[in-house]
């Protein structure tokens, strides 16, 4: 934990108290994760210290990469923002978190002279409008109250479960769904109620999100949730959006599932447009490898075990409302 | 939040008991890792802005900024700023200078236009050598979020503070004690 009177919300050198914001911080080592959370000081400005849903809140990050697991690519985001799917569950997560562990059912954060603005968020609830699997506050409302009126034992085995860190998608609402179902059937129409509510689709044993039809206003870019890929099959056309942010939003990055029937090295190649920059990951019970050098074509080979895997493609340079990439595994 | 994760600009594999890889991109030798460089903007007039952090669950209004001159002391210099995703209808801005910075605006809330960006131009002056703050309060849908922009004068410290001394605390705890700078 790493907190200063001099942190303040400036890019910068963290040795100078410049720490972005309040934040978890994984950094991955040739031993083991070093896993650190940065704590806002500057007084009148924003502090965060007492403000014990921020805490709890990033505590969840550490409970999730700890203890679950955490496919979120991180960075900036807001409550009024449509996000990616794995950010959206990891925020989500964190804000329920927070009322969960302090058993209230608003996350407040202080800012300003004496500390005497900020926010005040209502845990208990989604969004007011256009709400789905790409919400953090949906996430929210959906975690809160599931611990609410289930319990939090059905909670922590699904997230520790290897249904859930294990699986083949990445961390998001639906397979966590998918897995609550399998841990706890008696709470299968709590959930279902939850999920329906949020606009989320209350399918059985869907961790894809296959059924779902909410395309949270991408509808030929986010649906379907994952598009099917096959080694040696040829092209597979997928498109991301900045339409709604850059980086880490929703329509930012663009999934595709495929299987290998043996072991062996396999070379994705992702080629853009003029202008795009695409990146990729590769998942498979978690992150097994990226790659992301500069140029409109991206090159990689990875050492894959037989299996089902997904692959994760973003435009690191947010080029358009509607770049599409050609994607080839072999 | 989580912050963005360092990442080389090549392959970079977890453990999880998968062998990889081939690195074709070591032959370009290392990276700086491009997660810790800011965005750039798309437009000519914005490429050098730099995105200021977002505070989670905040304002949701967007800031970008730039020094286009050195800072000097008793010199005013403009920090240009780009204000985004404005929606609500009771958008503002409000300025703050910290220690050792003054200001060409006051402290009262500016409102921002809803559905449309905002450029601002805020000239500030230091009035001494090293390291200040030009703070960017935001509000939106009543919820406040605020960015700090530094503004260095003169040549960036780069000396850390002491480290103390690992201590164990009376429940058997262990607390690194770091002196504030």
């Amino acid at each position: 934990m790493f907190w200063s009177v001099n942190n303040l919300p400036a890019r910068g050198s963290r040795e100078l108290g410049q720490i972005g914001t309040t934040s978890f911080v994984l950094s991955s080592g040739s031993a083991s994760a070093t896993r650190s959370i940065y704590v806002l000081g500057k007084e009148d400005v924003d502090t965060d210290e007492y403000d014990a849903t921020v805490i709890a809140h990033e505590w969840g990050h550490y409970y999730q990469s700890a203890f679950s697991r955490d496919d979120s690519p991180g960075g900036s985001h807001s409550t009024s923002q449509r996000v990616d799917r794995r950010l959206a569950f990891s925020e989500g997560w964190g804000n329920a978190w927070s009322g969960i562990a302090l058993e209230r059912g608003n996350y407040t954060d202080a800012v300003g002279s004496a500390q005497a603005q900020g926010t005040n968020l209502d845990l208990t609830t989604g969004p007011a409008s256009a709400p789905g699997w790409f919400r953090e506050s949906s996430v929210h409302a959906i975690l809160w109250q599931l611990n609410k009126q289930g319990g939090f034992k059905a909670i922590h085995d699904t997230l520790t479960g290897a249904a859930f860190k294990g699986g083949v998608p990445v961390t998001s609402i639906h397979p966590f769904a998918a897995a609550y179902r399998g841990v706890a059937p008696g709470n299968a129409a709590l959930l279902n109620g939850l999920l329906t509510g949020q606009g989320i689709s209350a399918a059985a044993s869907d961790p894809f999100g296959n059924n779902e039809t909410n395309d949270g206003g991408l509808p030929s870019i986010a649906l379907p949730m994952y598009r099917t890929a096959t080694i040696g099959g040829g092209v597979t056309t997928a498109c991301v959006s900045r339409l709604f942010g850059d980086d880490n939003k929703h329509g930012s990055y663009t999934y595709l599932r495929f299987s290998a029937s043996g072991a062996g090295a396999r070379t994705f190649t992702v080629g853009g447009p003029a202008g795009s920059d695409p990146d990729l990951v590769v998942y498979g019970g978690g992150e097994l490898g990226a790659s992301d050098a500069v140029g409109t074509t991206e090159t990689a080979s990875v050492a894959l075990p037989a299996g089902e895997f997904v692959l994760a493609i973003n435009d690191f340079a947010n080029s358009s409302d509607n770049t599409c990439f050609n994607v080839t595994i072999n | 939040m989580i912050s963005v994760p360092v990442r080389k600009t090549m392959l970079a594999f977890a453990a999880l008991g998968v062998a990889a890889v081939s690195l074709p991109a070591l032959a370009d030798g290392p990276h700086a890792t491009r997660a810790q460089v800011p965005a750039p903007l798309k437009s000519s007039r914005d490429r050098r802005m730099i995105l200021a952090p977002q505070k989670p669950n905040g304002s949701g209004i967007v800031v970008r900024y730039r020094l286009d001159a050195t800072p000097q002391a008793g010199k005013a210099v403009p920090v240009e700023l780009s204000l985004e995703r404005v929606t609500g209808s009771d958008a503002t801005v409000r300025f703050e200078g910290g220690s050792g910075l003054r200001l060409d605006v006051g402290r009262v809330p500016r409102p921002l236009e809803a559905g449309r960006d905002a450029a601002l131009t805020v000239d500030v002056v230091p009035d001494r050598t090293g390291i200040s703050y030009l703070h960017v309060f935001t509000t939106q849908d009543g919820i406040t979020s605020v960015a700090s922009i530094p503004v260095q004068v003169g040549k960036a410290d780069a000396s850390l503070p002491g480290v103390g001394q690992l201590k164990p605390s009376s429940d058997g705890d262990k607390i690194l004690s770091i002196p504030v700078k």
